[in-house]
């Protein structure tokens, strides 16, 4: 469990973290998710007990992040937005060096290192010296480095940014054979489609402040609360329109490949009452449906960047009476 | 026996340059030159007068001494000041933070690869200066007192480098003000040693004491750096 309170942090006039609140349960495989510069790096940091809040709290477990606990260190795998390398060791002497600063030196180390090395796939490359890498296998390499201890927490700043697309399915594929090993795991992006398939618990920060957070199931069911209501029909759109424009809880009506687009404030029930009145008005329905929850344009919508619409609006008194 | 890992490190990168090699053979190479030269001009000059100057030969012996010192002096900031903003530069120095290993062994790791350089050096020149044995005019007891200046030497130049490359980003402004430093601290300690009599210093407490000096001065720049480098929170500063 790890949970940051209320936190904030500055440097100099930015404020990087403006009272930030973020829980991530044991297990969870948890999406991070903000614009460039809305704090997830120095949320990430804090985790790792390599900054320290202004005000608020970090916990890691029973355990204030950055408490000098051999435990907690233990207990954390990081791997950060920028891979440190050192150009001059080959890879085995990497992973050997980190094993040694965790102490660990015996035979099943090595065996460790063999392990997770074929895990990234660089076990044959092992003697290449770190220099020779490219940003994919510098990132692999990284991922390796940080499950040395066997970590139960493993934290991922960005760690496909930047790869090509090939390289970047192979480490989501990684992650998530991680995650169902039981790690608990924080990973951060700012392409919120990236991360949303594997996820199962979601954080949208901007500007140092949490947005929206909770399961992936709960903040979908959100999103498609937002969404229109799509009504496909077979023959002329009139009726339906007369229909629609009578109904008080349709915001707004709108046309899409001849499909009716619909802003609807209702329950659940209530879509369904619409769709008898549809019918029972005569209207030849052929679907009705809420559009798929689309998580980038709530991203999007959510850290004030707007998104054009595919769509164009119609009033509906104006334009459809020919219909 | 664990050896520091960080030490491990950087003496397998550092096995990979030519840092090493060549200081050694610059710093041997120039000790040798001054003493065979010395020694050139004595026999020549013997050859020809027929009175070997032994007073000459002390004098290879104190300057031969005097550019050992020089040279550690100006070497060690070389070697010492990108020691942790390198860490810092590679970004490696969070991940190292984020090990097991304390931060003070990050500072013991960068000190050991400096001596390791540093001893080498002084004790592969020994046999170049103890060319002034051959005629005597030392005694044991003040060739000790040199090596373990020079140990000093070394311990205290380091720390002011390993300190300030805690302190400072950028590797040039780390050079410079360890440069200073040691100018300042060395300034001070020949000052101190010539004007013992007006500072009321007695003559038997002036060399332990510039010994405890120099070991009190290391161990708190460690001490200093090692404080810098662990992530620590920031204190309040008051409004107002
Ligand atoms: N060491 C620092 N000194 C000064 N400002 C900083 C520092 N670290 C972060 N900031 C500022 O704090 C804000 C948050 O930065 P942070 O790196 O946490 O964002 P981020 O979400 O990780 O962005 P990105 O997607 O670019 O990685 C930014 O405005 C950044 O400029
Ligand atoms: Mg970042």
């Amino acid at each position: 469990m790890i949970s940051l309170e209320n936190v904030k942090k500055s440097y100099g006039h930015v404020n990087a973290l403006d009272g930030l609140t973020m829980h991530i349960e044991d297990g969870a495989m948890y999406g991070f998710v903000g614009p460039t510069g809305a704090g997830k790096t120095t949320a990430i940091q804090m985790v790792c007990g390599l900054e320290f809040p202004d005000e608020g709290s970090v916990m890691v477990d029973d355990m204030e992040a950055g408490s000098n606990v051999r435990r907690l260190k233990r207990r954390i795998g990081y791997v950060p937005d920028h891979t440190g390398s050192y150009p001059n060791l080959r890879i085995i002497e990497y992973m050997d060096f980190f094993a040694e600063c965790y102490d660990m030196r015996d035979q099943k180390t090595k065996r460790r290192i063999q392990n997770l090395l074929n895990m990234v796939g660089l076990q044959e490359r092992q003697t290449q010296f770190m220099d020779s890498l490219n940003r994919g296998a510098q990132q692999k390499l990284s991922l390796a480095r940080a499950l040395i201890h066997d970590p139960k927490i493993l934290i991922l700043d960005e760690p496909t940014a930047g790869l090509d697309p090939n390289t970047r399915f192979e480490f989501r594929q990684m992650i998530a054979n991680l995650a169902d090993s039981g790690k608990t795991i924080l990973i951060s992006s700012n392409v919120l489609n990236e991360i949303s398939e594997l996820c199962t618990d979601i954080g949208i920060i901007d500007q140092g402040n949490m947005v929206m957070e909770g399961k992936i199931e709960d903040v979908l069911d959100q999103v498609n609360a937002s969404n229109p209501i799509i009504i496909s029909i077979a023959g002329s759109l009139g009726p339906a329109l007369q229909a629609l424009r009578a109904d008080r809880m349709v915001r707004s009506v709108s046309i899409r490949n001849n499909d009716l687009l619909i802003t609807f404030s209702g329950s659940k029930k209530d879509e369904s009452n619409l769709l008898k009145k549809l019918v029972e008005a005569g209207v030849p329905v052929r679907g009705f449906h809420r559009e798929k929850g689309n998580l980038e344009s709530l991203f999007l919508q959510l850290t004030g960047t707007r998104e054009e619409r595919r769509v164009t609006y119609y009033e509906a008194e104006s334009d459809f009476s020919e219909g | 026996m664990r050896l520091n890992p960080i030490f491990l490190k950087d003496e397998i990168s550092s096995a990979r340059s030519f840092t090493l090699p060549v200081l050694v053979t610059l710093v041997n190479g120039s000790l040798s030159i001054l003493v065979l030269m010395n020694l050139f001009f004595i026999s020549r000059s013997a050859r020809i007068t027929g009175e070997i100057s032994y007073v000459n030969f002390l004098r290879i012996y104190y300057i031969a001494a005097a550019a050992e010192v020089l040279l550690i002096l100006l070497i060690t900031p070389a070697l010492t000041s990108a020691s942790v903003s390198g860490e810092r530069d590679r970004k490696t120095l969070g991940l190292l933070l984020t090990t097991q290993l304390d931060p003070w062994d990050i500072v013991t790791g960068k000190l050991m690869g400096a001596l390791s350089t540093l001893l080498l050096l002084v004790f592969t020149s020994m046999p170049i200066l103890a060319t002034v044995y051959i005629y005597g005019g030392i005694t044991w007891y003040q060739l000790f007192l040199f090596i373990f200046f020079l140990v000093t030497s070394s311990v205290f130049c380091s720390s002011i480098g390993i300190m300030v490359s805690s302190f400072f980003t950028t590797t040039a402004a780390a050079t410079a003000v360890a440069y200073v430093m040691i100018f300042v601290s060395y300034t001070v300690m020949f000052m101190a040693v010539i004007f013992r009599d007006q500072l009321g210093i007695p003559e038997n407490r002036i060399i332990p004491g510039i010994f405890i000096a120099f070991w009190a001065m290391s161990l708190f720049l460690l001490y200093i750096s090692k404080r810098h480098i662990t992530p620590h929170r920031r204190r309040k500063l008051r409004e107002g």
